[in-house]
């Protein structure tokens, strides 16, 4: 009676080896084969993309958005300060000050109101954004398409 | 190309004079690893310094930084008597080695790959690092960051590396994440195969290499990877000293730990969990000054930053106030149960029902390395009491996630996180003691498969 203990204690951890080795290689097949594939096919969509330039890369993950803040790097000077809509559902890109600093560095970005403008150093440029700017603005207006664009403030004095 | 080779080399020696200084006994994949992510975090800590003292952010500046740097070290080593070690180690793998070796070799190429062809184009990526990196290189001052970029209370290990990367152009800037990639790598093999066996570290370094979120995270630019790698490699060497008891583990967790600081702001929250643990321990050997010996380096890291932050930046962290509200909370037992349930319902789907272990891997899944724990865990339930100090420190984690996730419900964002389309938040936190999740793992397997292989 006492020698059957360790003899089964001794089956009970040859059975839990041989239960660990079946886990252990069907996890390691299961999980390296699946992210194998992941990243082969990722590799696919990077091989595609080899010969394609920086605008046509960006205009694909971030379609009009991209669009839109080359155009107001284009039509506002280095030292500008550009006032746009606020974050919100409405304007969930074009409303992140951080995300439109990375494409208009260094010019300066602000939220705010008629108030926060007429303190603003010149020169001054409103984004035109859907609903936004939604008090009037004084200056000339630089489209670039019929929706969206800038105003370049320039209060009368 | 050619110079950015060179600066690479020399982070790389930077990273390895420093820890050589420590007299920790590391195999070579290790210091490689370590050699990266140490080297990187003190030349950017050391420009942040320069900045401070008025130097601007230029060629000339960087070039100084890592001289002073590097005749720092070197004074200390002369001093303590510590020579160039280049000897590196080398035993002949053997086939199944060489096939899983090339395999992983295949995966960091694909990373580094995907960052020469893919710019910087995930939305934190863009709104928080990358336009803090790219302020500092255009503005010429690390002081940028106070009128560029989200989250000014952000620390700037990562945006000021960005910064010395954009000398040599985007497709570099974005290779930091993929080298942190091997870096993590480098070091999970390496301790693993000190603490275990060969085949095993080599198998387990793979899975971890292809698990969809650690690769995913490889190739977008954020600095949940960075902060992964210094947190693992803590961990990892935290658990080194609970082994040896030797000091100098425990030196290099400790600074591990504050460059982490210095990388996310949460990484004070993880901190936590070291700290109550060692501390256990030094209380159980009576060894009183450990804890306080481990938090002087952090300090050293986080003290500076902190003060720039709020004194230069005018950045006040939100996550403070809404601690200080949750543990206020605690003390009065006036907790949300409701909030809790619904967390703890969050998770449950996170790591069971979502995409992370189904038979299709979906980019942001854990893969089956989830399931793989919990399995082993319960058919080596009586080996706990080996791992207790490290299997502590992840449950700590887990209750720090929880923390977090409470912290950010009773601040009145629960919803906007748990519903509202952000569905890797538990995933990115995750990210970083996941790895140790499976060093865990492949622990456990490898002592049997080494008790068994010496029988046989």
């Amino acid at each position: 009676m006492k020698k059957s203990k360790p003899a089964l204690v001794s089956t009970v951890r040859r059975v839990r080896y041989i239960l660990m080795l079946i886990v252990f290689v069907v996890v390691f097949v299961l999980h390296v084969q699946g992210g194998l594939h992941l990243i082969l096919g990722r590799l696919v969509q990077d091989l595609r993309e080899l010969g394609s330039s920086y605008d046509e890369k960006m205009k694909r993950r971030w379609g009009r958005y991209y669009d839109f803040m080359c155009f107001i790097q284009e039509n506002t000077p280095e030292d500008a300060n550009i006032l746009f809509p606020p974050q919100s559902s409405l304007y969930p890109r074009v409303g992140n000050l951080g995300l439109n600093s990375y494409f208009l560095l260094p010019r300066h970005l602000h939220h705010g109101n008629q108030q926060v403008l007429r303190n603003l150093r010149p020169p001054v440029y409103v984004v035109i954004y859907k609903e936004f700017p939604p008090f009037k603005v004084e200056g000339s207006r630089i489209m670039k398409d019929s929706e969206n664009g800038l105003i370049h403030y320039r209060p009368k004095p | 190309m050619i110079p950015f080779v060179l600066l690479f080399i020399c982070i790389l020696f930077l990273g390895d004079s420093f820890t050589s200084t420590l007299k920790c006994k590391l195999g070579c994949w290790e210091r490689f690893g370590l050699a990266y992510g140490l080297g990187l975090a003190i030349f950017t800590f050391g420009t942040f310094f320069s900045s401070l003292l008025g130097a601007p952010f230029s060629k000339g500046t960087l070039l100084l930084v890592l001289l002073i740097c590097l005749t720092v070290i070197w004074c200390f080593k002369t001093k303590s008597r510590i020579g160039l070690n280049l000897r590196i180690r080398w035993n002949k793998p053997r086939l199944p080695m060489i096939i899983l070796g090339a395999i992983i070799l295949l995966v960091v190429l694909s990373s580094l790959f995907d960052s020469v062809v893919r710019p910087i184009y995930t939305w934190d990526a863009l709104a928080i690092w990358g336009t803090k990196g790219k302020a500092i290189f255009s503005l010429g001052s690390v002081q940028a960051v106070k009128d560029y970029g989200a989250k000014p209370y952000y620390p700037l290990n990562i945006p000021i590396a960005m910064a010395v990367f954009y000398y040599f152009g985007e497709p570099f800037v974005k290779s930091i994440f993929s080298l942190y990639f091997v870096a993590i790598l480098m070091v999970f093999y390496g301790s693993l195969k000190r603490c275990g066996c060969g085949y095993v570290a080599s198998a387990g370094t793979l899975m971890l290499a292809v698990t969809p979120f650690v690769f995913f995270h490889s190739t977008i630019a954020y600095a949940n990877l960075p902060m992964a790698f210094y947190y693992m490699a803590s961990v990892i060497y935290l658990y080194q000293f609970f082994r040896d008891n030797n000091r100098s583990f425990l030196v290099l967790s400790s600074i591990l730990v504050g460059v982490g600081c210095w990388t996310r702001a949460e990484g004070l929250i993880w901190l936590f969990p070291n700290l109550v643990v060692l501390s256990i321990y030094a209380l159980m050997r009576k060894q009183w000054l450990d804890p306080i010996l481990y938090l002087a380096p952090i300090l050293a890291f986080f003290l500076p930053w902190s003060v720039f932050s709020h004194y230069i930046t005018g950045a006040r962290s939100p996550y403070a106030s809404s601690a200080l509200q949750s543990v206020r909370q605690l003390f009065t037992l006036n907790l949300e149960t409701a909030y809790i349930w619904d967390i703890l319902r969050y998770f449950y789907r996170q790591i069971f029902i979502k995409e992370n272990w189904s038979v299709v891997h979906r980019v942001l899944g854990w893969g089956y390395v989830w399931p793989f724990f919990f399995c082993i865990l319960v058919l080596y339930c009586t080996r706990i009491r080996k791992y207790s100090y490290l299997l502590s420190i992840m449950g700590l984690d887990i209750l720090a996630l929880f923390s977090i996730y409470y912290t950010v419900a009773i601040s009145g964002g629960l919803y906007r996180v748990l519903e509202v389309g952000f569905n890797n938040s538990f995933n990115r936190v995750t990210l970083y003691f996941f790895p140790l999740i499976l060093f865990q793992t492949m622990l456990l397997v490898s002592d049997d498969i080494q008790r068994w292989g010496s029988k046989t």
